[in-house]
């Protein structure tokens, strides 16, 4: 089980926070093992959306996670329930995450030595 | 308890820092200990020394100033985040080119590697965000 699971839980373009997320998943990765966690509208973040407007010159942020195996993380997880009420089964996603119930996502939290919530 | 906190929420707009001060004051006052705050997202906005809320208002950043000088605290913000938002200790004033410096007194500007390592060597990391 991972050192540090990140949990990413906010939709992609409205804020600066996942990218922010993103930074500091990618500065863990450099010292510890980490796994990262996709929940509630957090799931999006998986598709390759780019913002209407530029909140950032890295526009699509979210192309980052393809390096994810580049970092060593592979622990790479979405909430099934989540995944579903967004209906994400037919879409195009970024990296393929693997699907956990919500008492496997419980063991992950219990698991990890640290959680950092995004 | 060796606990870290991360603060997230923007200090006057959210309920974040308060309720990562009453934490903090609870958790020392009870014998734990604190590790590092690092201050992260809008949250590094607390590190700037040019707030000035209403007088009959709670200073956020004298609270943490108060704090860190009683128990020694580690007050990190990091340095991605402040670069954003404008907040600035000499040094990088220096580096931009900027016309003045705005670091709080009792906070300094770190990477992220400081939350990092404040997780790994913390019982608990304790995240408010905003």
């Amino acid at each position: 089980m991972a050192d540090l699971l990140f949990l990413f839980s906010q939709r992609p373009h409205s804020s600066i926070y996942p990218q922010e997320a993103l930074d500091a998943a990618l500065a863990g990765s450099a010292f510890a093992d980490i796994a990262i966690l996709f929940l509630d509208a957090g799931v999006l973040q998986l598709l390759d959306t780019k913002p209407p407007y530029p909140l950032s010159p890295r526009k699509a942020f979210q192309r980052g996670f393809a390096a994810f195996s580049d970092y060593d993380i592979h622990g790479v997880y979405c909430c099934e329930t989540a995944f579903r009420q967004f209906q994400l089964e037919d879409k195009s996603l970024i990296i393929q995450p693997t699907l956990v119930t919500r008492s496997e996502i419980k063991t992950h939290l219990a698991s990890a030595k640290q959680v950092l919530s995004f | 308890m060796n606990f870290a906190l991360s603060v997230q929420g923007s200090p006057y707009a959210s309920a974040s820092h308060w309720s990562a001060l009453r934490f903090a004051e609870a958790a020392l006052t009870n014998n734990h200990k604190i590790h590092r705050v690092f201050f992260y997202h809008d949250a590094v906005l607390i590190g700037s020394r040019l707030q000035a809320p209403p007088q009959d208002e709670t200073n956020l950043t004298t609270a943490w100033q108060h704090l860190g000088s009683v128990h020694e605290l580690d007050l990190c913000l990091c340095v991605a985040s402040c670069l954003r938002r404008g907040i600035l200790d000499a040094a990088e004033a220096k580096r931009f080119e900027k016309s003045a410096d705005n670091l709080a007194s009792g906070f300094q500007i770190t990477g992220l590697g400081q939350l990092i390592e404040a997780a790994l060597v913390s019982d608990r990391l304790v995240t408010f965000r905003g």
